[in-house]
């Protein structure tokens, strides 16, 4: 699945070349840790923080103006002493073009070394060697929990176009959560862990800034506008460097594991099994959210066995909400021959709950 | 009362989460204290940080979780939110108090899981359309209510943590912010600069201890609708309602009635602003200000003993108070100070006036009373057993007088008002008991008789003074008003009588052309048989503007001077593209009008509310394949709202032609039984 990204991004020589620097790199960070623990043991403050993390950021700029009213800016990290940076997988990265302006101005003209899309993420690289720039240690990240005071880094609004750092804001960790945003209409291919962040962080240009804790460690990496698909509200979130790390170190190393099938959430092929099954008839589904209520139960079926009666409205399969016949149908669906289906009605004022055999799809 | 229970001795298992969320306060004082030796600001940090979690983890267990089945999945134009969404434990009982916003989709059932996981069927009790709250009830008892806060909390500058329960089943999500005003939005809300969203809307506001400030809603002060405030979400902007007066709510809506706003019926002059003078510019007819005896130019000074200087005062003192409440107002009047008390209503009905179903013998005649001309069929009248000729000489215990004396009784009924009337026939005196109508928007029966026809029982009572007949023109007219050089024509029936009373139709020519000769040529047989007189201010060469507002109206004076106009019977009739200035007219001038006709134009301006004042009665009309018939329609029945008489009528026949003699009969018709009462 992970060798599946575009060819073109993919520049195999340097990985190679990469991975030797790379070593040699973790060699120096194990030895530097210990003096560096010391040292952030006390960098806590906010300003501290900002201090010891504005170095490690870049402004990244695709050439031109960009296309139809997209901007052509966005944000990285330092991660490696070579000169790799992490930034979100964008079309900023398309242009001819790309540079990347330092913390103090110094600027370079960057290529892409890989991309991850699934994740949203790229690994792009400059030609540093010799300068001993700052980097982030993608071995000393942290996770937050709710309420966790954080500071965001990001090029946002394209408002720090001369010599100068990136933009800070404050804001905590407002909640913990799998993604579950749109593009457009487009739903997005990420829904892995997010953090979702009380501070309007998510703007144009910020994707690919960071989160940082307030010892100065990275929590996360911001990432794209995007709507909230439950709340239809946009979103301020950052994906944890925990999810990124594996992808970032196989781009920079070149060395990628096959995982092993990730696909849980498959698009279910075919409509295995139906509510009749159990002799369940619902009612017709006539609208996106038609609730679903049962219209009749088949007698001698298992439905009329547990209990189920007409009107009754089915809430919950396994303790999942299913807030509409389609929903209803696609839970179903989830299940495998041999489980117990549990679930919940509501009748009048009263919850009821009832277990189902889920047979093999050919059983009656 | 609502402090029922202290979260200490609530069962095992919240005890515990407590007891923890006390320990995190606790060691982040500890912590804090064993590393003095760090800066100062590093130290306050980490202590506001631990803070947060611990009033998160304190408001937690009175916080639930709600989902929601089924429901319209768009409301004023927004697409509602289908994700789970956050509200608060009321009362240990079951009650639970959210935002309204979450319910605007109207979903099939709701489901509301506490913070120990317990999962239960919800129902909507009742919602407040003032504070923009829901009250929900589930089965459920020994739940944890929020701990109001202390009143030094609900200060700006003090720190104010957003809690909703919608991102993550397993813990609240927080905004933290600090309390950006008190007694916001007219005086319902606390203004947070926390970011809140439908992510937290209905979940609780709470300060450092993890008590209750208030529940968040969206809000604007401009709009009163559910989802008025959402465009403001994480603006740094955001609102929550005090939690007192959200428990008073929840208190009087377990009663299962919706809250509403309180209306009590009085405007002020748009000139000052909020900041002018609260004087009274208006009341209107029929409200709880009119019944509490409030007139026009009073000063209101104090409302419920709080001292008001400026609009602005009045509306922030108003803006906290819901249909029924009863609330003191003083006013100076001249120089008199006065104090009444206001009932305040959810809904300011529009006037509508009562309807007898009669026309009544417009001449003059000696004897006191109302002698009726015409019953039409199926009214009240009609049903009660009045009939023509019969005499009216007492409407409940008023002797009545005149015509204009019992329009203005019977404007003071309403429909379905039961009252009694005192007529005379033959000599005798009769009772009669009716139930009043509505005035019909239907068009009166083609048979209704003319005035013509009455003209031997006029004949017999006043006999005809030659002099007067003799000096006015008849026929038609064209002529210039002194000092203007605006011209008008007008037409006089032929065989104008001045004893009798005509009507007056205002022609209104659209912009370019006057249709004198058309007009003229359809009408002039129903102007004779009708008695009409038509009058046609023109403006041929430049558009209509406001500036022939006294031109029109000093022709009309010239008319009504020279010739025996009846006031019930003055009509302002406009085609297509002169029905905009016709509105301003009639808006500008109200007295001037009984009846607005419009041939083939929308409204353009929206009329006032109906009231005794401006009692106009309206007629649209236009042909069927007339572009702008859907707008025609659509006025009509927003008039009808409006609880104006409003006639529609919609012909057939080549659609470019003006409107043909039928029109103009119908129309003539409506126009006999503009005094109908």
């Amino acid at each position: 699945m992970k060798t599946e990204f575009p060819a073109q991004y993919v520049d195999c020589e340097r990985r190679i070349a990469s991975r030797r620097l790379s070593r040699l790199a973790a060699f120096v960070i194990v030895c530097g840790m210990v003096l560096q623990y010391s040292a952030e043991l006390f960098a806590e403050s906010t300003r501290s923080t900002i201090d010891h993390v504005l170095p490690r950021m870049v402004k990244i700029f695709g050439s031109g103006k960009g296309f139809k009213g997209f901007y052509a800016y966005s944000t990285g990290f330092l991660v490696s002493p070579e000169g790799h940076i992490a930034t979100v997988w964008s079309y900023v990265l398309d242009s001819d073009q790309v540079t990347v302006v330092l913390n103090d101005g110094r600027r370079f003209s960057a290529s892409v070394v890989g991309a991850e899309p699934p994740l949203d993420l790229a690994v792009i690289k400059i030609d540093s060697e010799g300068l001993q720039l700052p980097y982030f240690d993608l071995n000393e990240v942290e996770e937050a929990d709710l309420g966790t005071r954080v500071l965001a880094f990001s090029n946002m609004f394209k408002v720090a176009t001369g010599d100068e750092p990136v933009s800070v804001m404050h804001g905590v960790i407002a909640a913990r959560t799998n993604l579950s945003a749109r593009r457009g209409r487009f739903q997005t291919p990420y829904t892995g862990p997010v953090y979702i962040l009380d501070a309007v962080t998510n703007n144009p240009g910020a994707g690919g800034g960071v989160i940082a804790s307030r010892s100065g460690n990275l929590l996360a990496m911001i990432g794209k506008e995007l709507k909230n698909t439950d709340s239809n509200t946009w979103l301020n979130y950052a994906v944890p460097i925990t999810e990124l790390r594996v992808s970032i170190d196989q781009i920079i190393t070149g060395i990628f594991d096959t995982p092993e099938s990730e696909d849980q959430e498959m698009s279910i092929a075919e409509e295995m099994y139906r509510p009749e099954m159990w002799g369940m008839v619902l009612v017709p589904d006539v609208v996106f959210r038609t609730p679903a209520y049962i219209d009749a139960v088949r007698p001698g079926t298992p439905a009329e066995t547990a209990g189920l009666r007409p009107d009754d409205l089915i809430l919950f399969v396994n303790d999942k909400l299913v807030s509409s016949c389609r929903a209803f149908r696609e839970a179903i669906n989830r299940q495998e021959e041999g489980d117990t289906m549990k679930v919940v009605v509501r009748r009048g004022d009263q919850l009821i709950a009832v277990e189902f055999f889920v047979p093999s799809p050919e059983e009656r | 009362m609502m402090r029922i229970a202290h979260p200490m001795i609530m069962r095992s298992k919240c005890r515990m989460s407590i007891v923890s969320a006390m320990l995190i306060v606790t060691s982040a004082w500890n912590l804090s204290a064993s590393l003095h030796a760090q800066d100062f600001e590093s130290d306050l940090e980490d202590m506001e940080e631990r803070a947060f979690q611990a009033a998160a983890a304190m408001a937690q267990p009175s916080m639930v979780r709600i989902e929601t089945v089924g429901g319209i999945e768009v409301v004023d134009n927004i697409l509602t939110p289908t994700g789970p969404t956050t509200g608060v434990v009321a009362s240990a009982d079951g009650y639970v108090l959210s935002s309204a916003f979450n319910f605007i989709s109207k979903p099939a059932s709701i489901v509301v899981t506490t913070y120990e996981g317990r999962k239960f069927p919800a129902r909507l009790i009742a919602n407040d359309h003032l504070r923009m709250l829901s009250l929900l009830k589930i089965e459920a008892q020994g739940l944890i209510p929020l701990t109001p806060a202390d009143e030094v909390s609900f200060r700006p500058g003090r720190w104010a943590i957003a809690l909703g329960w919608t991102y993550d089943a397993e813990s609240p999500n927080l905004s933290v912010g600090i309390i950006s005003a008190v007694r916001r939005v007219w005086g319902k809300a606390i203004q947070t600069d926390a970011k809140i969203s439908p992510v937290n809307y209905g979940g609780p506001l709470v300060d450092l201890a993890g008590h209750a400030l208030g529940i968040l809603v969206p809000l604007s002060p401009e709009g009163n609708s559910a989802t008025s405030g959402v465009e403001w979400y994480d603006s740094g902007i955001g609102f929550a309602i005090p939690i007192r007066d959200a428990l008073d709510a929840a208190n009087r809506m377990k009663a299962g009635a919706d809250l509403h706003v309180g209306l009590m019926g009085i405007s002020f002059s748009r000139d000052g602003g909020v900041a002018g003078k609260p004087e009274i510019d208006r009341v209107q007819y029929g409200s709880p200000a009119q019944q509490a005896g409030l007139i026009e130019h009073d000063l209101i000074t104090a409302i419920e003993d709080v001292a008001v200087q400026r609009i602005a005062d009045v509306r922030q003192q108003l803006g906290t108070k819901y249909a029924d409440d009863e609330i003191a107002i003083a006013v100076r009047r001249g120089d008199q100070s006065l104090t009444v008390k206001v009932h305040l209503v959810a809904e300011l009905l529009p006037y509508e006036s009562g309807y007898l179903g009669i026309l009544p013998l417009q001449a003059t005649v000696n004897d006191a009373g109302v002698s009726i001309r015409y019953v039409f069929p199926e009214s009240p009248a009609s049903q009660a057993g009045l009939e023509r000729r019969d005499r009216i000489v007492q409407f409940q215990d008023q002797p009545v007088k005149d015509f204009s004396q019992l329009q203005d009784l019977v404007s003071r009924t309403l429909p379905n008002d039961k009252i009694t009337l005192t007529i005379v026939r033959e000599k005798k005196n009769i009772k009669f008991e009716l139930q009043l109508a509505s005035i019909p928007n239907e068009f009166p029966p083609v048979d209704l008789p003319t005035r013509t026809s009455l003209a031997s029982v006029i004949e017999k009572k006043t006999p005809k003074d030659e002099n007067v007949a003799a000096v006015e023109p008849t026929g038609r007219l064209n002529e210039t008003l002194p000092g203007r050089e605006d011209s008008y024509w007008a037409y006089i029936p032929g065989d104008y009588d001045p004893r009798d009373s005509y009507g007056l139709v205002v022609w209104i020519h659209p912009q370019g052309d006057t249709h004198e000769a058309i007009f003229l040529e359809r009408c002039k047989s129903i102007c004779d048989t009708r008695r009409l007189i038509l009058l046609g201010p023109k403006s041929e060469r430049v558009e209509w503007s406001p500036e022939h507002v006294d031109f029109v109206k000093e022709a009309i004076d010239e008319i009504t001077r020279r010739y025996n106009v009846d006031p019930y019977r003055k009509v302002i009739l406009s085609y297509r593209g002169a029905g905009g200035f016709a509105q301003f007219l009639v808006n500008k001038e109200q007295s001037l009008f009984a009846g607005v006709a419009m041939w083939e134009s929308p409204l353009l301006i929206p009329p006032p509310d109906h009231e005794p004042d401006h009692h106009w009665q309206w007629y649209l009309g236009c042909h069927a394949e007339y572009p702008m018939r859907t707008a025609i329609e659509k006025s009509t029945e927003k008039l009808r709202e409006m609880k104006y008489p409003a006639a529609l009528s919609i012909w057939s026949g080549n659609a470019d032609e003006f409107p043909l003699q039928d029109n103009v009969e119908e129309l003539a018709r409506w126009i006999d039984a503009l005094d109908r009462l």
